[in-house]
């Protein structure tokens, strides 16, 4: 039942790698699994990888219902 | 408001170890559940919501929450809505069986990753859930490029010997993964524990519907009938011919019957969509006055959506994952756990790390270990 954690993609790193920000905690995680992702793009973050591409306003209501439930984006870091 | 639950949920494992043996073992689960999110809203909101908060298992989710809506809406869903949904969950089954086995057990044994085949169903999922044709021939190009062509009589028969040499032998990644997995994993992670039968189902919704509404906590540590099961792969393959064997020659299950389940099931999974033929759905309801229910079998086991409703709208909903069955307080990662013999702490953690795995949970898990 893993919750989806919507993150912005901050970097571009080498070996598709890239560094995301969640809630306000940078960390390094895996692109190679979704096409084209770029710097500023929103993307679904599962254990390490990126999973999904969304917009920004499709991420922040995600992340507005996830902190209604409860949940602290951050603390997926 | 937030609560001290991680994002992601939490399955916590604290071990009592004496330097040699494992003399207590006790396992907690915990996540965010839905209802903060969804009391007061009108019923049919659910469907517009879950499926947001949840990643990989968000098919299953979905599923699950339109089931509940047809249920409440005409008292069972239809036999082309349960059509749909097999062939949805058929597909995330297969992409969390190729993301387990191609990215994170060769994380944990050093192996290369094999990303490509959960980046294309990933990208075309959608697709495929519709167009046969394509998702067959993906489906028959991963099989080959997973088991190869030749050494393949255990996928079908009793023959513990073909498999050894298809590990010996096969050129596929996947096979030199398992040759490193196997003496890792056997005799790990034992449990005695009822495995989940499909046949349950229909009479675990009815028990569960009124334990739900009477008892706030059946979530985290659900039961039937008092019985606690083990979910997943191995169970719904232990009737299959290799791990009948196995499993009658050893006894009592293991971790590597458990990742040698996942492999058969895949591989059943993918020949089934490259023939053409259609999936089933395990998938179970029950309406009571105001509450509902649906239970179906996804990857790791029994998924349960219960919500309890009024004309103003929902006033509770929560969700049983198969995980809260696996990780139970007294579930077989418990069992596997008790009496685990380690020369050492950094052997102690590793192979705490594998019998998790085996289980396979959704969510990560934390170790902490107790000197006793």
């Amino acid at each position: 039942m893993c919750l989806a954690i919507p993150v912005k993609v901050v970097e571009l790193l080498e070996a598709e790698q890239a560094l995301v920000d969640v809630g306000g905690v940078r960390k390094e995680v895996d692109v190679s699994l979704v096409d084209g992702v770029k710097a500023g793009d929103f993307v679904i973050l599962h254990v390490g990888f990126a999973i999904n591409r969304l917009d920004e306003d499709e991420a922040q209501r995600t992340l507005s219902m996830l902190r209604e439930m409860g949940v602290e984006p951050g603390a997926a870091a | 408001m937030t609560t001290a639950i991680p994002a992601e949920g939490r399955v916590e494992l604290r071990l009592e170890w004496d330097g040699r043996v494992v003399q207590r073992a006790e396992v907690r689960s915990r996540r965010p559940q839905p209802a903060a999110l969804l009391t007061g809203r009108a019923p049919g909101q659910a469907r517009a919501i879950i499926p947001r908060l949840y990643s990989l298992c968000g098919d299953a989710q979905s599923v699950a929450v339109e089931a509940l809506e047809a249920v409440l809406r005409s008292g069972a869903p239809d036999s082309n809505a349960i059509a749909d949904w097999a062939e949805r969950i058929r597909l995330e089954n297969i992409r969390e069986h190729l993301w387990r086995l191609g990215l994170d057990w060769p994380r944990v044994v050093g192996e290369p990753q094999q990303p490509a085949p959960v980046r294309e169903l990933l990208g075309e999922r959608t697709r495929f859930a519709t167009d046969r044709e394509a998702a067959g021939n993906w489906a028959g190009k991963t099989f080959a490029d997973l088991f190869g062509h030749a050494n393949l009589a255990w996928l079908e028969n009793p023959e513990p010997d073909s498999l050894a040499q298809w590990l010996e032998e096969a050129p596929t990644p996947l096979a030199g993964l398992l040759a490193r997995l196997r003496p890792r994993l056997t005799g790990l992670g034992p449990s005695a524990l009822p495995f989940f039968r499909g046949r349950d189902l229909q009479p675990m919704v009815q028990t569960a519907l009124p334990r739900l509404q009477s008892d706030p906590d059946f979530h985290w540590r659900p039961d039937h009938q008092g019985q606690v099961f083990e979910m997943g792969p191995l169970p719904r393959q232990a009737a299959h011919p290799l791990i009948a064997a196995m499993l009658a020659c050893q006894g009592v299950p293991d971790s590597w019957l458990r990742v040698l389940a996942r492999v058969l099931e895949l591989a059943g999974a993918l020949d089934s969509l490259q023939r053409g033929i259609e999936p089933r759905l395990g998938i179970a309801w029950q309406r009571g006055a105001h509450e509902s229910m649906v239970a179906l079998e996804m990857v790791r086991g029994v998924l349960m959506h219960w919500q309890e409703a009024v004309p103003d709208g929902i006033r509770d909903y929560r969700i049983v994952a198969p995980t809260e069955w696996n990780f139970h307080p007294e579930g077989p990662a418990r069992e596997g756990l008790l009496q685990l013999q380690a020369p050492d702490e950094p052997q102690l953690r590793e192979m705490v790390t594998l019998q998790v795995m085996a289980l396979d949970p959704c969510v990560q898990y934390e170790l902490e270990i107790l000197h006793a």
